[in-house]
């Protein structure tokens, strides 16, 4: 695995911080069926994005995928909440650093990472087995390719844990009040 | 009076006696009393006024409503979340209100190695007396401990080890299970709901979303605070703020006291600015227990029980060893103990009820230091580099295996941590798997929520920044009261300890002492 700290220094720092990527805007995750994933690259099926290209919400739903499939323990998996839609929601617009590491770390795993575990095409053409395997494999590899896995894997698992639709299935009833987001007060300069 | 961003039309420009930067643990207190000495006082802070109203219980909402850098700010190598609230009453908003002192052994290794005479258990009881009141700080109530804590406590008990509940700043707490977003029923007892209000009550204008830039010195040892008022969220600027005063406490916290004095030029003659940052780093479990053993970690009180067994608190060293904490109310966060994905996790997120989280929390030395860098905008950005010392990362596998003895031991079938690349320990024989955890930016994530130093107490310039009543040693009229004065960790957590030093400082100086 000798191509392990090939990713720019700015995009490896900013996945270092995985776990609790910035929230923003006003949320509404957008069901979509499992059957979705695979129209997915069609941009008619993309919804209306915030930040992230079509591109970039193509891949990560491929990625979210592989982390958070459907059924087994529970049915709802990341592709019947639109994780990635819900991800593109939070991300703020003005964080540029945020989401070049975000795109960055997107395209390393689409475009690299089939070929350092020797398969041929893009991440987002495998077969779910195989994405799953690729990125076990990566978590394993060390170096820039684990700190991807787990800038991906983090920022996932967060977004999909803190979605209502996910609740009920791990058994927890969710906050005890029923508010909005908390309101940013501003006015032009 | 209460001023928030969206409230200024104009540049401010203001004049008055004293100007606190910061609202928190440090900066509520300093303004209180400078407020109850009759001195005209400003307060800056810059993060935005939210009340109980706006807590919704939702990590994805309240950490970029509430915590420095929406919860990612982390050293320069991304291993430690160095987690600070940003927020009028700063991290007293967003912690899990225990209410721990200043360790003996602490003052007792600052006296011996620093020379810290003056910073004694009789020279503090005073400040304990005024803060606790003030807190309302108590033993928490046995009706809002969970199963998450208790299983510490009976566990330890059964095995003979040492364990305790915690003190605590509230008031009629439910036991929702969300201190970690703000407190939505106004029971956690921060500086929001104490010191601020009681400052602005006696006069003390309090602006929220105002960042401090610089502070020019000018004639005869007053000083010009220059800062900005920002947007709310984006922190983008808005209008120009200057405030012209006879005396400056700093209470922007370890990260950014020093930023804002190395941007001011003051840095000159103190050498030891920046320096002897301690981190206290800790790491997330998580133990998956039998369906039949309900943790239910997201509700009562989230952090009620520690297990201090294995405190090495000496004089020698301040605090050493590690203890376990229990812990929960943040699924998001929490999902992420674990290296698993798939269905793997699937598996174990549906035993979210059964499933035990706590910290280990490990003591430092203080070896970190704030760096720089110039940003685009032209301002000093603080980067803080910080490498666990080979001792230190014995100790921590140490940790880790106690701890997970210590849950296998109390019922867990497999324990699991905050780590990409750990695996799960699920029997005592794998627990040797642990030496080879690596302790690598990238390989795991732990988190500083206790980050001190960075402007220590020493007794000149070449040891220290502050003196013992917390002034500045090379310009008069300017003092530190956050937890950028420690010389080293003070506690398990710091809110009291960082109270009680302003308490002592601002009191004495508001009396002329």
């Amino acid at each position: 695995m000798g191509n392990n700290n090939n990713l720019p220094a700015a995009t490896r720092r900013l996945f270092l911080q995985r776990s609790l990527i910035a929230m923003a805007a006003i949320a509404a995750s957008p069901m979509i069926s499992t059957q979705g994933f695979a129209a997915t690259g069609e941009t008619s099926k993309v919804p209306t994005l915030k930040t992230l290209t079509a591109d970039d919400y193509r891949i990560l739903s491929a990625v979210s995928d592989a982390i958070i499939p459907s059924g087994g323990a529970f049915p709802t998996g990341a592709l019947d909440i639109d994780l990635a839609a819900r991800i593109d929601s939070y991300i703020p617009p003005e964080d540029t650093d945020l989401i070049q590491g975000i795109r960055g770390a997107l395209m390393f795993i689409e475009h690299k990472a089939p070929s350092l575990v020797g398969k041929e095409g893009l991440f987002s053409q495998l077969s779910i087995q195989d994405r799953e395997a690729l990125l076990l494999t990566l978590r394993d590899a060390g170096g820039d390719a684990t700190s991807v896995f787990a800038a991906l894997r983090g920022l996932n698992l967060f977004y999909f844990y803190t979605d209502d639709n996910v609740w009920p299935h791990i058994g927890y009833e969710g906050p005890l009040v029923k508010r909005g987001k908390p309101v940013y007060p501003q006015v032009g300069s | 009076m209460i001023i928030q961003g969206h409230e200024i039309f104009a540049p401010l420009k203001l004049k008055t006696h004293s100007v606190v930067v910061g609202s928190g643990a440090g900066g509520g207190v300093a303004a209180y009393h400078m407020a109850a000495a009759g001195l005209d006082t400003v307060v800056l802070e810059e993060g935005g006024y939210f009340q109980a109203k706006d807590f919704n219980q939702r990590e994805e909402d309240m950490m970029p409503a509430l915590y420095r850098g929406a919860g990612r700010q982390t050293t320069t190598d991304g291993m430690i979340y160095v987690w600070q609230g940003s927020t009028f009453g700063g991290s007293t908003v967003i912690n899990t209100a225990d209410a721990t002192p200043i360790e003996a052994e602490v003052l007792h290794h600052w006296q011996q190695k620093f020379g810290l005479s003056e910073l004694t258990e009789d020279n503090l009881a005073a400040s304990y007396e005024r803060v606790f009141k003030t807190l309302n700080v108590h033993r928490l109530e046995e009706k809002i401990l969970n199963r998450n804590n208790k299983i510490l406590l009976e566990t330890a008990n059964r095995l003979g080890y040492k364990a305790g509940v915690f003190n605590s700043n509230r008031k009629g707490c439910i036991g929702s299970g969300y201190c970690f977003t703000g407190c939505a029923y106004d029971a956690k007892q921060g500086t929001n709901l104490t010191y601020l209000p009681q400052a602005s009550e006696l006069g003390a204008r309090i602006y929220t979303d105002v960042r401090v830039d610089r502070i020019e010195r000018l004639f005869g040892n007053k000083y010009r605070v220059h800062g900005s008022v920002v947007e709310r969220g984006t922190r983008r600027f808005r209008h120009p703020v200057e405030i012209d005063c006879e005396r400056i406490i700093m209470a922007a916290g370890t990260v950014h006291t020093p930023a804002i004095l190395k941007r001011s030029g003051f840095d000159k003659g103190l050498p030891q600015l920046g320096k002897n940052i301690s981190l206290q780093p800790q790491i997330g479990i998580s133990a998956v227990f039998p369906d039949s053993e309900k943790m239910t970690s997201w509700r009562g009180a989230p952090q009620s029980i520690y297990m201090n067994e294995f405190d090495d608190n000496r004089a020698e060293h301040g605090l050493g060893g590690f203890r376990m904490e229990g812990v929960g109310g943040m699924a998001g966060v929490f999902a992420q103990f674990s290296n698993s994905i798939g269905l793997d996790h699937k598996r174990m997120m549906q035993q979210y009820p059964s499933t035990h989280y706590s910290a280990l929390l490990v003591p430092d030395q203080p070896t970190g230091t704030m760096d720089w860098e110039w940003g685009p905008d032209g301002k000093v950005k603080p980067k803080i580099q910080y490498t666990p010392s080979e001792e230190w990362k014995q100790r921590f596998r140490r940790g880790m295996k106690t701890a997970s003895e210590f849950l296998l031991e109390a019922g867990a079938r497999e324990v699991n941590f905050n780590s990409p690349v750990y695996g799960s320990i699920t029997n005592g024989d794998q627990l040797s798997r642990i030496d080879d955890y690596p302790v690598e930016p990238g390989l795991v994530a732990l988190t500083s929520a206790h980050v001190q130093g960075s402007c220590r107490i020493g007794l000149d310039a070449n040891v220290g920044v502050v003196d013992q009543n917390l002034k500045l040693h090379n310009l008069d009229n300017i003092y530190i009261v956050d937890g950028s004065i420690m010389p080293t960790t003070a506690s398990t957590h710091t809110m009291i300890p960082i109270m009680v030093m302003s308490d002592r400082a601002m009191h004495k100086l508001a009396h002329g002492a």
